[in-house]
């Protein structure tokens, strides 16, 4: 009687001792993976903030996608919120909705000394019509509803190619 | 016409399977017999209704009957008839009829099972519970989201399916993932029915592994399936990308494959009784968690109904009052049906119930970085899933290898080990030469990844040799598939390529050993989209030709949707995987190409893990016919 309570005792310390070990593991990742989405304003007014890991969401500018080398696959292009822009230096396959005038997301850091934000991807989205709702949040905080509106309507104008 | 028949039908059956939820248990009072009749006929009629309703609306769909709404807003005259008769379960509504239909079938087959294992008392209460969550899916059906709604004005055109679903995978992924987790409802009922009624013997759990195995074969298909339709239809080179949507299905995954476990160690020791009951409620609480995250929109997915807070919160209220009900019974009978064995560590009931408790783990974690967006203003990368269930993932799949070496009986760990440890040390060799290679990155998931292709491999060998040898085919053949679906997922992390080409007419690029050459871009039309479909000629080193690759952009006019079919080629054990990009002011066009070395694996893998499940429900058939 006495050995299997010991028993126990060992058994149920050593997973006590698993668990909040894993748990700990977690949570330190958990802090490490947290990518906050910012606009096109919020990346100009605290470039600290975006400095590191974090989601840009925006516009992609009408007449800014620039081929910056054509071996490396390196594009620059602007992305806007109506009121503020960021460049975007990108290298790497463009997904199919990678349009002028669309709405995008992408993931990287804002580089402070040469004031560009370096994408590492850009997300992509499988349908013309629909917008990410963290841009339309960031679009409408900026320009109201209307503009957005008239936007969509242009930009679908456009993918009929 | 046919349309209003349907909708009657839909009504009609609100009624019966609300009569369904407690009649049967006024009969029970006086005759058991005569009660559990009553739930037979009732749900028979039940089905007879849904399949009715359900008929009606694929005619409809079939016919363009553009006076639904439904109908209007997912399909159009000009799509294939497969693609309009799919749109059925293209959208909320009709996914939910086809929900609710699968439901009801679940419940007919499940009140003519049984006969000599459980009570016409247990029985019938069990019918009168999935009754009652029958009739609570069609409240929420016919409050929030009735497929039959009408439109004012009938309009001429539709709208059409959404492109990304215009995919032969369509017809089969979603209704085996329903059959996957709505099965789940059936170990529900009996857990809630034998925590009523106080009692739980080995051979109602033997029935409940039955219930539990058919449902978790099918999810087990539609998961892999998933994974599939992913890989070559959303063209990001990826096969599983942490979404909430798949998240949600492997959900109820983790804890059914946990419930499976506990059966099978109760049914031959006596210990982990609770857990069984306790993992049959659970399992289907979480297949309802991960509707809820599906349909509510809560969370943004790629395959996201449209967000509707009405809806949400039905099914929101709806589990957690299931949940609340459920655990309090659990909680008030746990303790005096509590089963005297003791879990012993040095044997297979000690494995399964470490087992476990890692596979809750990983659920939390899962469930918890999912529904982490809705609460806080940040995302989560995939890397975070990756470094954190990735590593539990391993301790399971270790486990796995040791408890083939390990019987039910208390064994000394070390003298057995030091006999069989032969595929180990293989495993142990993979690692290390692999942690050798230079041409490696060092990073955290790569890291995983080498242990994971080393135990991995172990665990194959020594699930095979015991496979061949003796005992538990199925488990063993599912255990072989898990392997060998885990020697793809990381032999395609640590060695898949990636890149991207800009090539105009005539030029080519290297990559992998090959050198891919674009021939031409040309326009086609078809009846309801216009395409672009480039030929890429693929060559080997020596120069011959080995393939060509016809990757295409798809622009949907109805929807305006501009969707990328991906070219998919078979090299020797690797894929090769190129898909179209935009034109370039430069004139050329952009690919973006991917060299999958053993991809292949992950969903032979997963399809062997179904058959073992299937296998083991054929074995009820064909040996077992009692359980039935």
């Amino acid at each position: 009687m006495k050995k299997s309570v010991a028993r126990r005792l060992l058994v149920t310390l050593v997973l006590v001792t698993l668990l909040s070990g894993t748990l700990y593991l977690v949570m330190q990742n958990f802090r490490d993976n947290l990518v906050f989405f910012f606009s096109p304003t919020e990346v100009l007014d605290t470039p600290e903030k975006a400095s590191k890991r974090a989601r840009l969401g925006g516009m992609i500018k009408e007449g800014s996608v620039k081929i910056v080398s054509k071996s490396e696959h390196r594009l620059r292009f602007a992305v806007t919120d109506f009121n503020k822009e960021v460049a975007v230096e990108y290298q790497g396959f463009l997904p199919d909705l990678f349009r002028e005038g669309q709405g995008l997301v992408a993931e990287g850091y804002f580089d402070q000394k040469s004031q560009i934000f370096m994408a590492r991807t850009i997300l992509a989205k499988h349908d013309a019509t629909y917008m990410p709702p963290q841009v339309e949040e960031v679009l409408d905080r900026h320009h109201g509803k209307d503009s957005l509106a008239q936007n969509k309507q242009d930009s679908q104008g456009q993918v009929s190619r | 016409m046919i349309v209003d028949l349907g909708h009657s039908m839909l009504l009609a059956s609100f009624i019966v399977a609300a009569l369904g939820a407690f009649v049967p248990l006024m009969i029970a009072r006086h005759s058991t017999l005569l009660s559990l009749r009553f739930a037979q006929i009732n749900g028979s009629f039940l089905l007879f209704l849904l399949l009715g309703s359900f008929s009606a609306l694929a005619y409809a769909f079939m016919t363009s009957d553009f006076s639904l709404k439904i109908v209007t807003l997912n399909s159009e005259v000009s799509e294939p008839l497969v693609y309009r008769l799919v749109a059925l379960w293209g959208n909320h509504e009709g996914s939910l009829l086809l929900w609710i239909v699968t439901l009801t079938l679940y419940i007919v087959l499940f009140s003519f099972s049984g006969r000599t294992i459980a009570t016409h008392r247990d029985r019938t209460r069990m019918l009168a519970i999935l009754s009652a969550i029958l009739w609570g899916f069609l409240l929420f059906m016919l409050w929030t989201s009735n497929p039959f709604e009408t439109l004012k004005v009938t309009p001429h055109k539709g709208l059409g399916l959404n492109p990304i679903l215009q995919d032969p995978s369509m017809t089969f992924h979603p209704p085996s993932l329903y059959f996957g987790y709505i099965g789940f409802v059936i170990p529900f009922a009996m857990a809630v029915g034998f925590l009523w009624r106080g009692h739980f013997k080995k051979e109602h759990a033997g029935w409940m592994r039955l219930w539990t195995l058919i449902p978790w074969s099918f999810l087990t298909f539609g998961v892999a399936a998933g994974s599939l339709w992913a890989y070559y239809e959303l063209g990001w080179g990826g096969w599983w990308s942490w979404d909430p949507v798949e998240n949600a299905s492997l959900l109820p995954w983790l804890v059914s494959t946990a419930l499976l476990h506990a059966i099978g160690s109760y049914r031959r020791t006596g210990s982990l009784k609770l857990w069984c009951l306790f993992l049959g409620l659970l399992t289907y609480l979480t297949s309802l968690l991960g509707t809820y995250i599906t349909r509510s929109g809560i969370v943004a997915s790629v395959h996201g109904f449209a967000k509707d807070e009405q809806r949400g919160l039905y099914l929101l209220t709806f589990t957690a009052l299931l949940a609340g009900l459920s655990f309090l019974l659990f909680a008030v009978r746990a303790y005096k049906m509590r089963s005297k064995m003791p879990v012993i560590y040095p044997a297979l009931s000690g494995f399964v119930s470490l087992n476990i408790y890692i596979l809750l783990l990983i659920s939390l974690v899962l469930g918890a970085g999912t529904l982490y967006p809705v609460f806080g203003e940040a995302t989560l990368t995939e890397s975070f899933f990756n470094t954190s269930i990735n590593p539990l993932a391993l301790a399971v799949l270790f486990l796995m290898g040791l408890a083939t070496f390990v019987g039910w009986k208390p064994t000394p760990l070390w003298p057995l080990l030091r006999k069989r440890l032969l595929p180990l040390n293989g495993g142990l060799l993979v690692i290390a030469v692999l942690m050798y290679q230079e041409t490696l990155e060092k990073n955290a998931e790569n890291l995983i990844a080498v242990f994971a292709l080393g135990f991995s491999l172990w665990v194959l060998v020594a699930s095979s040799i015991a496979l061949v040898k003796k005992r538990a085919h199925a488990m063993m053949l599912a255990h072989i598939g898990f392997s060998i679906c885990v020697i793809g997922m990381s032999s395609d992390t640590l060695f898949k390529e990636e890149g991207t080409f800009w090539l105009g007419a005539g030029e080519s690029e290297t990559f992998a050993g090959y050198t891919f050459v674009l021939e031409s871009v040309r326009q086609n039309e078809a009846p309801n989209y216009i395409n672009e479909v480039a030929e890429v000629g693929v060559f080997n080193f020596k120069g011959e030709a080995v393939a060509t690759l016809k990757p295409e952009t798809r622009l949907y006019g109805t929807k305006g949707a501009l969707v990328s079919k991906t070219a998919v080629v078979r090299r020797y054990w690797a894929q090769l995987y190129v898909v179209l990009g935009p034109m370039l002011e430069t004139g050329q066009r952009s690919f973006r190409v991917f060299y999958h070395p053993l991809v292949m694996l992950i969903w032979l893998g997963g399809g062997l893990m179904s058959l073992g499940g299937c296998i083991a429900v054929l074995g009820y058939v064909r040996r077992r016919r009692r359980f039935l």
